[in-house]
């Protein structure tokens, strides 16, 4: 998870102390991705050093404690600007273990490739069902959980549809020896 | 529905033939099903492999070479052409990937025709009409003919037809073909809504993310049913 970027966002909108951080950073998210005080702390730390942010000044934090607050350096300002105009890069998966197997049993003649193939449609439907029941309660807005539910079920969808163009393909010819 | 009613849909062995000779095709063989009130069936496979031919089998559009399709436990070929015809009119709608609206009549001629040639009242029709097209979100479009309104109105038109009347069953081929994702998803709360108010639902599609809108996917190979969305 960014969490750098995510800071540096929120802090783009103003100066905040560490627990407001992490408030508002679960308001945004609907707390789909739960963020702890020390994680947000120790970004925090890091940022300072490397010059992406400076301290602001304190508050009274809610234990009425001081808690120092932050904002955005020039250099913070920056960082942000790029990570919002560049796409991301999904890391390639070249290491996945639904084609690993099914490329082992295309070339296995005691597997019984379409029923493997059958068995995990199945499954991937089934996570697809009760990811289309949990997006029927949601609303039709960009909110931080419709759009995680919404990436897994196409996710899902690509799978499934992965599974049929397998089982579209021809077997592959054996190896010589 | 008490315990001892008879399912809404059920296939008994069923098997479908068509051509002879070397042009023999056994489009469906030995195929069981039974879908229950408030259940949405989905059918999946590669294509040629039945989903079509199942549909129009259990939709009493194609008679089975042999094997029973009961509807409310009535064996449509125990009936006579008109009686059948009559069934499935009054207690099975249809859904196509293409509308199949009348082009000449309005919209809500279309959706109530299934009532009118039951030879219901045209007052009755049309508040019938109103209140199916109100059901999908089309108040107001009653007057519209086919080709004035978008391909999603179209199909909810479509939709409005399948419904109207007392339908127990209701069976959709690749309603969602020509929509676009979120109007596909609107197609499927309705036809969902629809299922989960008691009537049984089968649905063929080809597209992972519909099917995950049923309680049970069957997945149909060279006319055979090789799974029935059971336990493993």
């Amino acid at each position: 998870m960014p969490i750098k970027h995510s800071l540096l966002a929120m802090l783009a909108d103003g100066r905040h102390s560490a627990s407001q951080l992490q408030q508002q950073f679960s308001e945004r998210t609907q707390a789909v991705w739960p963020l702890n005080i020390g994680q947000v702390t120790q970004t925090l730390g890091r940022l300072e050093r490397d010059g992406l942010i400076e301290t602001a000044g304190t508050i009274t934090g809610a234990n009425n404690r001081p808690a120092d607050t932050y904002r955005l350096t020039t250099a913070g300002t920056e960082l942000l600007d790029d990570w919002w105009s560049r796409p991301v890069q999904r890391p390639p998966t070249d290491r996945d273990e639904l084609v690993i197997k099914v490329s082992l049993a295309a070339q296995n003649r005691s597997v019984d490739l379409i029923g493997l193939l059958d068995r995990q449609r199945r499954a991937t439907i089934a996570q697809l069902r009760e990811l289309t029941r949990l997006s029927r309660t949601l609303d039709h807005t960009r909110t931080a959980e419709r759009l995680q539910v919404e990436r897994r079920i196409l996710d899902l969808e690509s799978e499934a549809r992965w599974l049929d163009r397998v089982e579209a393909l021809s077997t592959p010819r054996p190896q010589e020896s | 529905m008490s315990p001892t009613s008879p399912a809404p849909l059920e296939l008994q062995n069923v098997t479908c033939v068509f051509g002879s000779g070397p042009r023999r095709v056994v489009a469906l063989e030995d195929v069981s099903l039974v879908i229950e009130p408030g259940e949405l069936v989905a059918v999946m496979g590669p294509s040629g492999s039945g989903k079509s031919t199942l549909l129009n089998v259990a939709g009493l559009l194609q008679p089975p070479t042999s094997g029973r399709v009961l509807v409310d436990g009535v064996d449509a070929a125990d009936l006579s052409p008109t009686r059948s015809a009559e069934l499935r009119r009054t207690r099975i709608g249809l859904v196509f990937q293409h509308y199949n609206l009348v082009p000449t009549l309005t919209v809500g001629e279309n959706v109530s025709l299934p009532l009118e040639l039951d030879g219901r009242a045209p007052a009755e029709c049309r508040e019938a009409a109103r209140i199916a097209l109100q059901e999908v979100g089309l108040d107001g479009l009653a007057d519209r003919f086919p080709e004035e309104i978008s391909g999603g109105q179209a199909q909810r038109a479509a939709i409005a037809r399948a419904l109207i009347g007392e339908r127990a069953v209701l069976l959709a081929d690749e309603p969602t073909g020509a929509l676009d994702t979120t109007t596909g998803d609107a197609v499927l709360r309705i036809l969902r809504d629809r299922v989960d108010a008691g009537a049984a639902g089968m649905i063929v599609t080809h597209e992972p993310r519909f099917a995950g809108w049923a309680d049970r996917t069957i997945v149909v190979r060279d006319g055979r049913l090789v799974d029935d969305g059971g336990e493993l």
